[in-house]
């Protein structure tokens, strides 16, 4: 069936009125569930799938499908708002959003973010269409080595996020490593610095500590000043990014798309990676690589044009292979299940109109959400022109909801502040919360790989440097060393 | 300036450091517990260890170049000194009461509780608007999570 | 004037609020069960194959009691950390699990966990069971098991064999065959059958074990072939698929879906429980999801036969995670 005759099959499916009715609602709740902290994807998801029952199988995929790229839109509005990263993967975002916020520039960043992602997005479903077989089976070819490598090279890269000292970024970094080990060993079933708290067996959880220590932080930060001054200035004229924004964040937006589509097909990890890669790879190559993290557009432009392309790439593994890459799919994994259809190699061949249905409807669903996120821009700068003293009650009750809603678990509250608390401090003593956040996300990833690839290879190192890909992953992650120690002594010269 | 006893703005880093540095230590010593293995064949303390044992030195490489570095004028206590600690204390315990009154006294109860202290005592607003302004967010959250369909503790009351 | 006001509509609208929480209705408990909605945890992440059936058989089972169900999901540990909750809940039927058994079967064994499987708890019914089955790839120049051990026994460590997790039912059997039959092995855990599928079909690992449902796409398109599998009628979709049984293998025990609620719940409660969820098990939602997740009901199970099964499981698990030196005591703590 040739390409054009599918994206045909696919409009008939996808601008049937009830599925563009399903599309909209999932993109709607979607976008909500974004914004709200705390509460991601998967739990929207898993509250709606039992409705989903009674729907369609196109139509249940289609609305599922719509929530989770539209939480993809959402997640980097609460970033930029309130420095309150809605996911992982928008974290990055929150380290210039939120700065732009603070300036009066609320409305292009996240102008600047729907459309990003916008694009993002629909250059991932043009890839998913054309490349959606032959990409997955490269991505199979990703087995424990490739994925330490890759980890390895992550790592280094995450040094050149840090804003100010290196030595406190690596430091957090290590930090990061360590809390991720909190939990059940997975090799060995010991619990490890679980102290006998139940609620740690499963480890301390990346939305309490992303939440304590960006969000709660920043608040108790902002609320030294007095009541009466105000913490963002806001200029109601600029809602949208300007002509000198859009120059410069042209070329970002086009690298963060590419980057974000080819790691986001990865299982596993393959969103937060592709956020901070684009990130970094646009401060390495800026000009003014010192003025990232006070507020510049393309560290806005960049990871959240990546992270939607990620989102897009990630339902390649799962539409044309069957492999849900991570626990959002895995709920629509589920919600196939239950319709009747096993999500297999088989899937594009044997319910064609399910697959490009879905995928026609994602174009839809993403116009959608530029059409609802662009308009709520001016709602959302006149939220925050909402006095402090009333604005940092309702976020921190956003915060308690949002990380309770996660687990139903008092002690996610009780980390959450703690992470606070510490997120305060280190704030204070110039000690960055985001190296710590993505080494809490990428350790357990890297550890997990360099054990299951000790495994396989009987405890040779070997195996990291005769397999092709490994071996070249491990080559990029000493030349950006390399590039990385001598960059002081380059730049004296 | 005479060197009348040492400088006070630098001991918010030294202790920082220290903290760190011991923190990374008892880490360090735990995982080591948890069992090492060997490197071809790496335990559940593998990790921990290594990452714990290379905080520490950091840290303490942090507090040696700290405590060895002039006195100058910018430091960790000029960024406290702007601290409320007051504040903070009373926004973290209120929190963690909200936590730890959650499932005890329902969502209600608990989330209203909470906004009555930071907008009362933190935000230090006039009480009836405090009590309106609380009932009236709770209120809507409550409402709006029942229109979500996402599952909220109830309290005794029901509600 | 505008200050009195407010204030009269503050105390005013405290009142209400009191008022209304006080007229709500209060379960009583001379009513007979259930009064009110019914809580069910599932210890694992929402889209999982437990928390698809619970969810399956929730509409059966509101039907059947006349109130609501709640789903909430409470992963950790494959339903260790709920499970340690659960046994502090109060014991009245209104808040119960459905999770696999490996927190009353298994997780003791591994570790000190909070609760007494036996003593703590109270069981309910039996969902389902899963199957497994250990696959290779189509291409791959080994046509059997048999094969494969011969294989295996020639080239000590090239073996490598993919599992969803340390003291899954796949790890297990697989070092008690590989004693049995002595030939070494490598055994990889991954994070569930979603990662050790890719890597079985991305020729990382040589054998992969896990359950039934996550293979049979690529069964059914020639990408993977079953070798063993615990079923003795075999599986309709592998006609080459050999039960472990034939292959002089005694593998009982395989991955079961249960349902419990702390100790201490009144007996017609959970009789009243155990038949809404039998009764739902026969609806078409359920049965259909069963069968697409590859999940054998068999005969219904329940309250104290239940309990004795599963003291049976949990002893012939305990045998094989000693067999496999991950019993708790062995490891250095």
């Amino acid at each position: 069936m040739d390409a054009l005759h599918s994206i045909v099959l696919g409009l008939q499916v996808a601008l049937q009125p009830t599925n563009l009715f399903f599309c909209f609602v999932g993109v709607f709740v979607g976008t909500l569930i974004g914004v709200l902290p705390g509460i991601g994807p998967v739990g929207a998801m898993s509250l709606l799938l039992p409705t989903t029952f009674h729907l369609s199988p196109v139509g249940a995929i289609i609305m599922l499908a719509g929530i989770y790229y539209g939480a993809q839109y959402g997640g980097s509005t609460t970033s930029i708002l309130v420095n309150i990263p809605g996911e992982a993967s928008s974290i990055v975002t929150a380290l210039d959003g939120y700065q732009m916020a603070r300036q009066g520039r609320a409305g292009p960043a996240l102008g600047m973010a729907a459309l990003g992602s916008f694009v993002g997005g629909t250059v991932g479903i043009v890839g998913l269409m054309l490349l959606a077989a032959p990409l997955a089976e490269a991505a199979l070819s990703f087995g424990p080595p490739e994925y330490f490598a890759l980890m390895c090279v992550s790592l280094v890269v995450l040094t050149f996020l840090s804003q100010g000292s290196m030595y406190k970024s690596l430091m957090m970094g290590l930090l990061g490593l360590l809390l991720s080990g909190v939990g059940l060993d997975m090799f060995t079933s010991a619990p490890r610095f679980t102290f006998g708290v139940n609620e740690l067996t499963d480890g301390i959880g990346l939305i309490p500590l992303v939440m304590g220590l960006f969000g709660i932080a920043e608040i108790l930060l902002n609320l030294e000043q007095p009541m009466t001054r105000r913490i963002y200035v806001t200029r109601l004229g600029e809602l949208l990014p300007t002509a000198g924004d859009w120059l410069a964040a042209k070329w970002p937006i086009v690298r963060g798309t590419v980057i974000g589509f080819f790691l986001g097909i990865l299982p596993g990890g393959g969103a937060v990676l592709s956020s901070f890669v684009a990130y970094a790879v646009e401060k390495r190559l800026s000009k003014y690589p010192e003025r990232f993290g006070t507020g510049v557009i393309e560290g806005v432009a960049a990871p959240e044009s990546a992270n939607n392309a990620a989102a897009q790439a990630s339902f390649i593994p799962l539409l044309s292979l069957g492999i849900p890459p991570n626990v959002v799919m895995a709920v629509l994994f589920g919600g196939l299940l239950i319709h009747g259809i096993t999500p297999g190699p088989l899937l594009i061949q044997q319910h064609p109109n399910l697959f490009w249905g879905v995928v026609v409807s994602m174009f839809v669903g993403n116009v959608m959400l530029l059409a609802l996120n662009l308009p709520l821009i001016g709602m959302w700068v006149r939220l925050l022109r909402v006095p402090y003293d009333v604005l940092f009650p309702l976020i921190l009750l956003f915060c308690v909801v949002g990380v309770y809603s996660v687990n139903n678990s008092r002690v996610d509250v009780y980390l959450m502040v703690a992470f606070g608390f510490v997120g305060y401090l280190m704030q204070k003593l110039g000690y960055a919360p985001a190296p710590l956040a993505l080494a809490y996300v990428l350790g357990p990833i890297l550890e997990t790989a360099l054990r299951q690839s000790l495994s396989l290879s009987g405890g040779s190192f070997a195996i990291f440097f005769t397999r092709p890909i490994a071996a070249a992953a491990m080559a990029v992650m000493a030349a950006l060393l390399v590039v990385q120690i001598t960059s002081p002594w380059r730049q004296h010269r | 300036m005479e060197h009348a006893g040492r400088s006070r703005a630098k001991d918010p880093e030294l202790y920082a450091s220290a903290f760190l540095c011991a923190f990374a230590a008892a880490a360090s010593v735990g995982a080591y517990r948890l069992g090492l293995g060997s490197v071809h064949n790496p335990g559940p303390g593998f990790m921990p260890f290594a990452a714990a044992t290379l905080l520490a030195l950091m840290a303490l490489g942090q507090l040696v170049r700290v405590a060895m570095a002039p006195d100058e004028g910018s430091g960790g206590a000029t960024a406290f000194a702007t601290s409320r600690w007051g504040v903070v204390t009373i926004v973290l315990g209120t929190l963690f009461g909200a936590g730890f009154m959650l499932e005890r006294a329902g969502f209600s109860i608990a989330t209203f509780l909470m906004l009555v202290v930071l907008f009362g005592v933190v935000a230090r607003k006039r009480w009836w608007v405090t009590l309106l302004w609380a009932a009236l967010v709770v209120a809507a959250a409550r409402l709006l999570s029942r229109a979500l369909g996402m599952p909220l503790p109830e309290g005794p009351l029901g509600i | 004037m505008t200050k009195t006001l407010s204030r009269i509509a503050a105390v005013a609208l405290i009142a209400l609020l009191v008022t209304a929480g006080a007229a709500a209705p209060r379960a009583a408990a001379q009513e007979v069960f259930p009064t009110k909605p019914i809580t069910v945890w599932v210890g694992f992440p929402p889209g999982g194959a437990t928390d698809i059936l619970m969810r399956a058989l929730a509409e059966g089972v509101e039907k059947n009691l006349g109130q609501k169900v709640v789903v909430i999901n409470k992963p950790g540990a494959a339903g260790a950390v709920a499970t340690a909750e659960l046994a502090k809940a109060k014991p009245d039927g209104y808040t119960i699990i459905c999770n696999t058994d490996t927190p009353v079967t298994r997780s003791p064994h591994l570790r000190d966990v909070e609760y007494d499987p036996f003593r703590d708890l109270t069981f309910i019914n039996r969902v389902g069971q899963f199957k497994i089955v250990f696959a290779i790839r189509a291409d791959s120049p080994h046509r059997t098991w048999r094969d494969v051990v011969e294989w295996a026994k020639k080239n000590p460590g090239q073996l490598t064999f993919g599992h969803p997790g340390v003291a899954t039912t796949p790890n297990l059997v697989m070092t008690r065959i590989a004693a049995k039959e002595g030939f070494t092995v490598r055994s990889v855990p991954f994070a569930g059958d979603g990662p050790s599928v890719s890597a079985l079909l991305g020729g990382h690992i040589v054998i992969l074990g896990g359950s039934s449902v996550a293979t049979s796409s690529y069964v059914q398109a020639k990408r993977m072939r079953i070798l063993l599998v615990n079923d003795k009628d075999g599986l309709d979709y592998a006609p080459e698929a050999v039960s472990f049984e034939k292959a002089g293998y005694d593998v009982e025990n395989t991955t079961a879906v249960i349902t419990f609620g702390p100790k201490g719940m009144p007996r017609p409660v959970v009789d009243r429980l155990a038949k809404a969820f039998n009764e739902a098990a026969k609806t078409e939602t359920f049965v259909s999801v069963a069968r697409k997740s590859e999940v054998t009901v068999g005969e219904p199970l329940m309250g104290q036969a239940l309990a004795d099964w599963l003291k049976k499981v949990g002893a012939n698990y305990e045998e094989l995670i000693k067999e496999a030196g991950l019993y708790k005591s062995e490891k250095k703590q």
